[in-house]
């Protein structure tokens, strides 16, 4: 069973009288454990795909199924609980809250679904050691680097161990080294967990180290061979 | 990690933008929780006021009957009193005058108490000393309208009771009253209860004196005495009112009730003697009868009533009798000469009603008897009139009541049957006792109660009066001799008692026994005055206010509680939308959207509980404040500076609660905004933003809210809006103008929203444009922005505009002065009617000063409570004026709601009885059609038109007052209006007339009012212009006016915060927009007009949406003749609420454009 499926998924926006069509029958599937990177220039729709198997934005039309379910069919309630126990998000900015500890940050999907336990708290601090952000865990975001906070959210969104992550530009905002840890830290961690990894990026290095790519022009994805 | 630490997190990061929210909540619970506490405050006060006032006096009897010093003494035996808490007391209207000629100074309607020791001991008086015989203690209020001080001499002129009622023909009208000089021995200060001691329960410090019991007693001529020459009987010492000391007889932590008060009614009962009654027993010996007769000439109905009951439980056969003066009796048939030379004819005599049975217990076959039959005595038939059986005679006689006032009655009689002179037909008990007629010598020694014509006395009448004075010489069935001389005091002079079956009494000791106890058993004590009242509980109960202070208070301050609300919303949502990307991760992260807004919401909640809990404790400094203001800036509204402040828990929680509710509603709303934004967009850092189609909603708001607007004001403008009351004391009209303003608040708005979604295109060429595409990015945000201002401008115009002058309305039939220029009352009832040429003459109303009144209408009075918007107590009945028909005929004056061409006429029309829905034990009750002045019937009564008022109270009705109209703003505040005959029906006491409307040419005014108060002296009347006297009732709702005119500044304070708060965010969001238009070379002034042009479309809106809007709601009002707007302080009011604005705004700019331009254009 795949983690993801999606056949002929369009999306289409309105705007007053005129219609524009981002997505136009997008088939793909990403197997448990795969890590794929899409790819392709601004403005195709890769983020679009990516909120739409992420559950934040509805597709106009197609199907959508993640590890065999279709949670575009639940109603709010249940999708919001499917998406904290099946996805975790990394974005290009870190949108860490800024009220909060980076434990705190970390243990924010938690509360989505109960209350956070001990055990929620020793696996927030093991993958904050992973990424080296130990002696972080009680700083506020303010005083973090930017690869800190990324690294931090990035850790934020493995805490359910969700079967399926989602980055969008995860390394956008960042300097070329740092860049590169924390695009390390997402495919090693995405692969440690054995967590399917979809991410949308501009930047080839990251695309280069992942073992799947799609491609996005006019509306439809195509596998690109690995080295094209 | 939980959401409460998650939630108290955000709370303390975000802690500067929840402050704002926070400050806006408080001042909504400061504003609802004040008022309630201001009307706490009120009631408490006047509950102090009550018990300040009534001192230790918890019951009273004040019914305005004279009992006698020996009821005093029995109830002060009685158990549970000490000798010093039953204290007898005169308890009397008067009118008090100071200075001579020009310098002359008047107080009328002043209450005057006859006290000793023991009324002076229950009162607190400050230890000012009683006054002693020839003295006289006055209040404050008394002694500064007379301009006296201690040791000056003042002159009191009061009614002299008398016991024939004052309206019958036999009483004696020409020494109604007395004028006795005494000299002021203590000005009581106003702090002393003694000072305010008045049964009917007022705030204001009524007019009030004390002289001497014994001393006021000897001039009245109710202090005991002895028999004498001058006294051959004696006298009995009364009073007419008794104040009582519950002391030991109650439970000292309660006040005592009903219960206290039934319970001394019942040992009154049993202390009560028939003197206490003004009646008497009288023997015949030789009939061996008994008869009840009353000092009072006629029985008043209960005792009648009673009388004849009490004849059944003593074994005893009960008659009433009716017996009244006729002018002349002469044949018919008989040349004018031959009665006049023979002297065939007889003059001032008595007629009697008998019972048929009455005539059988003489031994003699009663006669057939119709409508046109009459017995006449032998003596009159044969020595003086010379007829026969079925001769006729003419009967002439003057109305019972009416007296001379009307004209001479007459009719023709048959006679039926002539009795000898002996048994039933001389019985001496026929005609009762009347004092100085029935006691005379001879005919010229009779007490002339009105002007007789000694010349139509024939010698036969003189012989006659010799042998048997007032013995009747005519006999009419009963019946008939009541249709023939009807008299609203009563339906019988006497009762004659036999043994049963007309047999003789033989025992007149144990049957007297055995019928006065009877009597005194069947007695309807409340109806007769004599039951005690439990005066403090009342006064307490009537604390609890006619003006309900708290509602008044939150409903003028429900725009500025709307303002709060709008800045709460405002802040709330300007605080999320500045945590936009922070909802969306939240969502992103699993969070469900009701999780979400959850997670909110409680954030808000515990922000505006925060605030509710501030707001609640800044509550009792706005009610300090608010009482401050109304014991001095605003004491006209309240009349009283006894004032404190007192809360109640329940107060708090409800303003507490209230504020919180509707900051509550308004996060909610301000949650709403994220509700249908994507997360992406959220977390791009978007709100939804302005969408298309909130431009078509907002131009439906404009058209549809302000086409009902239109019909609204229409619908005022020509009268469909009823006057009466909608709910909760809010009459339609009140609700009409509050609907209006609301709607044209909403419709101005919509209109801006409207406008502002248009998103004006093309390149901006000026500053206004700009300001403009600026104002129409944060549509929403701008339309609330204008809201806030609008709000807290339509209450500061409206109230302003609300002004009324009365002194603009000049004597004008169909306005609220009916055209009359003086009002002019009385504190002894005139015994004349000076509205007709005989009355004015009798009352020496002749002369130049009197010749410019053009119309004069005189009203009878029966004293109640002030139901005004003077008094802030719940009141009872209140004072009942009896309108003559000449007013009903001339109608006039301003009515509200009362559909009919001339509504005075609804007093002559009949009601049917109404079930009776008190104690009575009558199934139904007589209704009489009464009017009201629409604010004394609305706010004080809580009546309308069809309502009903229990007559004399709801507890013991014995008939019911229905509203069929109301009059609009005019001198009748505080009273209601019943026609003169239903009048006398239900207040057959109340003689005299006591309050007079005068029509006369303005010019007179001073002359008219100095010359009717100076003839009317002995009458204690005070004259005032119609107008004045309006005015007075207008002050208080100006005042109101005021304070809620300081309610409108403290939300435009809202309004201008709210406005600083948003500019200040718009700036702070546009901060790199701003630096921008810096680095490519915009000076600091041109930036600051762009964001100053902003400040000043949604400030000229909101002035200009709230001003048109309260003006356009006021339109009915202001197009009135009193409207007394004040256009140039409104003007600059609003003038320094632009200035305010653009300052704030200002300041938000100066922020701005002081950043550094590189660092802001990197985020920094």
């Amino acid at each position: 069973m795949p983690a993801v499926q999606l056949t002929d998924v369009s999306k289409t926006y309105t705007a007053g009288a005129e219609t524009v069509e981002v997505l136009s029958g997008v088939t793909l599937a990403a197997e448990p454990g795969d890590a794929v990177v899409l790819t392709g220039p601004s403005g195709v729709g890769k983020s679009t795909l990516l909120y739409i198997v992420g559950l934040l934005e509805p597709p106009s039309a197609g199907r959508v199924e993640l590890f065999g379910e279709t949670p575009w069919e639940y109603d709010e309630r249940r999708q919001a609980a499917f998406r904290a126990k099946n996805v975790g998000f990394v974005f290009q900015d870190h949108h860490l809250l800024p009220q909060l500890t980076v434990t705190e940050n970390l243990l924010v999907p938690v509360l989505a679904g109960r209350t956070v336990t001990k055990a929620d708290e020793a696996r927030a601090a093991e993958l904050l050691d992973r990424v080296g952000l130990s002696h972080r865990s009680s700083h506020r975001p303010g005083r973090l680097s930017g690869g800190e906070r990324q690294r931090a959210a990035l850790c934020r969104a493995l805490i359910n161990e969700p079967g399926l992550l989602l980055a969008d530009e995860p390394t956008g905002n960042l300097d070329p080294a740092t860049a590169q840890t924390v695009g390390t830290l997402l495919l090693d961690l995405a692969k440690d967990a054995d967590t399917t990894l979809l991410c949308v990026t501009h930047s080839l290095d990251l695309a280069d180290r992942f073992p799947r790519r799609l491609t996005f022009a006019g509306g439809t994805v195509t596998e690109a061979k690995k080295g094209l | 990690m939980s959401t409460l630490r998650l939630v108290l997190a955000s709370l303390w990061f975000y802690r500067r933008t929840h402050l704002a929210a926070l400050l806006g909540t408080a001042a909504g619970a400061a504003v609802i929780g004040g008022a309630l506490i201001v009307g706490d405050s009120v009631r408490a006060s006047l509950r102090e006021l009550t018990l300040q006032r009534l001192g230790d006096v918890d019951l009273a009897l004040s019914g305005g009957r004279f009992v006698t010093d020996g009821l005093i003494e029995r109830l002060a035996d009685g158990e549970g009193f000490d000798q010093d808490d039953v204290a007898p007391a005169l308890a009397l209207r008067a009118g008090l005058t100071a200075g001579e000629g020009d310098s002359i100074r008047r107080v009328g309607g002043v209450n005057l108490f006859g006290t000793d020791e023991r009324l002076w001991g229950l009162l607190e008086t400050a230890d000012v000393q009683r006054p002693e015989a020839g003295e006289v203690v006055l209040n404050g209020r008394v002694a500064e309208g007379l301009g006296v001080v201690v040791g000056d001499e003042v002159t009191i002129s009061v009614e002299i009771p008398s016991a024939v009622p004052r309206g019958n023909l036999l009483s004696n009208k020409d020494d109604a009253t007395a004028t006795v000089p005494l000299t002021v021995a203590a000005v009581l200060p106003d702090t002393a209860g003694a000072a305010r001691f008045d049964l009917n329960p007022a705030q204001q410090i009524p007019p009030v004196a004390y002289a001497n019991l014994d001393g006021l007693r000897d001039v009245l001529e109710l202090s005991p005495a002895r028999p004498s020459r001058s006294i051959p009987d004696g006298r009995t010492g009364r009073v007419n009112a008794v104040f009582v000391r519950a002391g030991a007889a109650a439970d000292a932590a309660d006040v005592p009730g009903d219960d206290a008060a039934q319970a001394l009614t019942k040992t009154a009962r049993a202390a009560l003697t028939l003197d206490d009654l003004r009646v008497k027993l009288v023997r015949n010996e030789e009939r061996g009868t008994l008869s009840l007769e009353s000092d009072r000439m006629i029985l008043e109905a209960p005792l009648a009533a009673a009388a004849q009951q009490a004849a059944q439980t003593a074994g005893l056969t009960a008659s009433p009798r009716y017996v009244a003066l006729a002018n002349e009796i002469t044949p018919v048939g008989v040349p004018e000469a031959e009665i006049e030379d023979d002297e065939r004819r007889s003059a001032y005599f008595v007629v009697a009603g008998v019972e048929a049975h009455e005539w059988a217990s003489g031994g003699r076959q009663p006669p057939e008897l119709n409508e046109k039959s009459i017995v006449l005595n032998e003596y009159l038939a044969t020595e003086q009139l010379g007829v026969t059986v079925d001769d006729k005679v003419e009967l002439e006689w003057y109305s019972v009541d009416d007296g001379a006032d009307a004209p001479e009655r007459s009719r023709i009689f048959t006679v039926s049957q002539i009795v000898p002179m002996d048994g039933a037909a001389v019985d001496g008990t026929l005609t009762p006792t009347v004092e100085g007629i029935t006691d005379a010598a001879t005919f010229n020694d009779w007490d002339q109660p009105f002007e007789m014509d000694l010349d139509r006395v024939t010698t036969a009448d003189d012989l006659y009066w010799e042998d048997y004075r007032a013995l009747p010489k005519a006999f009419l069935p009963i019946d008939r001799m009541r249709e023939l001389f009807p008299s609203r005091y009563g339906s019988s002079t006497s009762i004659l008692y036999t043994a049963p079956n007309g047999g003789r009494i033989e025992d007149f000791d144990a049957a007297e026994e055995r019928l006065t106890r009877a009597l005194i058993e069947q007695l309807d004590l409340r109806a007769l005055g004599l039951a005690f009242a439990p005066v403090k509980a009342q006064g307490l109960e009537a604390a609890a206010g006619t003006t309900d202070f708290a509602g008044l208070f939150v409903g003028f301050s429900l725009f500025l509680i709307l303002s709060a609300a709008i800045l709460i919303a405002l802040l709330f949502r300007l605080g999320l939308e500045r945590r936009a990307s922070e909802v969306g991760l939240e969502r992103a992260l699993g969070l469900s959207p009701q999780a979400v807004r959850r997670l909110h919401l409680t954030e808000g909640l515990i922000v505006v509980a925060v605030g509710g809990l501030v707001g609640t404790a800044a509550a009792v400094g706005y009610a300090a404040l608010m009482l401050w203001g109304l014991r001095t800036l605003w004491v006209g509204a309240v009349g009283t500076r006894f004032l404190f402040l007192s809360m109640t828990p329940a107060s708090l929680a409800i303003g507490f609660a209230i504020s919180v509710a509707l900051a509550a509603g308004a996060v909610w709303w301000g949650l709403r905004a994220l509700r249908d934004t994507s997360v992406r967009a959220l977390l791009a850092g978007e709100t939804k933003g302005e969408t298309e189609g909130g431009g078509v909603w907002a131009q439906r708001v404009a058209l549809g809210c302000g086409a009902i607007a239109i019909l609204l004001m229409a619908a005022s403008l020509v009268g469909l809006v009823p006057n009466s009351e909608a709910f909760a004391g809010f009459g339609w009209d009140v609700l009409a103008f509050f609907s209006t303003g609301m709607l044209l608040l909403a419709a101005a708005l919509g209109a801006l929203g409207w406008w502002l979604s248009r998103r004006p295109g093309g390149v901006p060429r000026s500053g206004f444009k700009l300001g403009l595409r600026n104002a129409a990015r944060e549509r929403t945000r701008s339309v609330l922005t204008a809201g806030l201002i609008a709000c807290a401008t339509f209450l500061l115009v409206a109230v302003a505009a609300a002004r009324k002058d009365p002194s603009a309305g000049l004597p004008e039939l169909d306005s609220g002065n009916g055209g009359y220029l003086l009002v002019a009352e009385a504190a002894a009832p005139l015994p004349f009617n000076p509205s007709t040429p005989a009355g004015r003459e009798e009352l020496d109303l002749t002369g130049p000063a009197f010749e410019s009144i053009d119309d004069l209408a005189a009203f009878r009075v029966r004293p109640g409570a002030d139901a005004s918007c003077l008094n802030l107590y719940r009141t009872g009945l209140p004072t009942v004026l009896g309108v003559p028909d000449s007013q009903i005929e001339r109608g006039g004056f301003a009515f509200a709601d009362t559909p009919a061409e001339n509504p005075w006429k609804l007093l002559t029309e009949p009601l049917p009885d109404a079930n009776d829905g008190g104690g009575s034990t009558r199934s139904t009750l007589p209704v009489y059609p009464v009017l009201g002045d629409m604010n004394t019937l609305q706010y004080s009564l809580k009546l309308g038109v069809g309502d009903r008022i229990a007559v004399p109270n709801d507890e013991n009705p014995t008939a019911y007052f229905q509203v069929v109209g109301q009059l609009d703003g005019s001198v009748f505040q505080g009273v209601l209006l019943t026609g003169e005959a239903d009048f006398e029906t239900l207040f057959p006491t109340n003689d005299g007339w006591a309050y007079l409307l005068v029509d006369a040419p303005v010019e007179s005014k001073t002359e008219l009012a100095a010359a009717l108060e100076g003839r009317l002296s002995g009458y204690g009347v005070d004259a005032e212009p119609v107008g004045e006297r309006i005015a007075s009732f207008l002050a208080v709702q100006n005042t109101y006016l005021s304070t809620f005119q300081a309610l409108g500044g403290l939300g435009l304070l809202l309004g201008t915060l709210g406005l600083a708060a948003v500019m200040l965010r718009n700036v702070l969001e546009r901060r790199s927009e701003l630096a921008l238009l810096r680095a490519v070379g915009l000076g600091t002034r041109r930036i600051a007009g762009l964001v100053l042009t902003e400040t000043a479309l949604l400030l000229v809106w909101g002035l200009a949406s709230g001003t048109l809007a309260a003006l356009l709601a006021l339109w009915p009002h202001l197009s009135g003749r009193t409207a007394d707007a004040p256009w140039l302080g409104g003007g600059l009011t609003l003038l320094a609420v632009f200035a305010a604005g653009m300052l704030a705004s200002g300041w938000a700019v100066r922020a701005a454009v002081r950043t550094p331009i590189v660092a802001t254009l990197r985020g920094e």
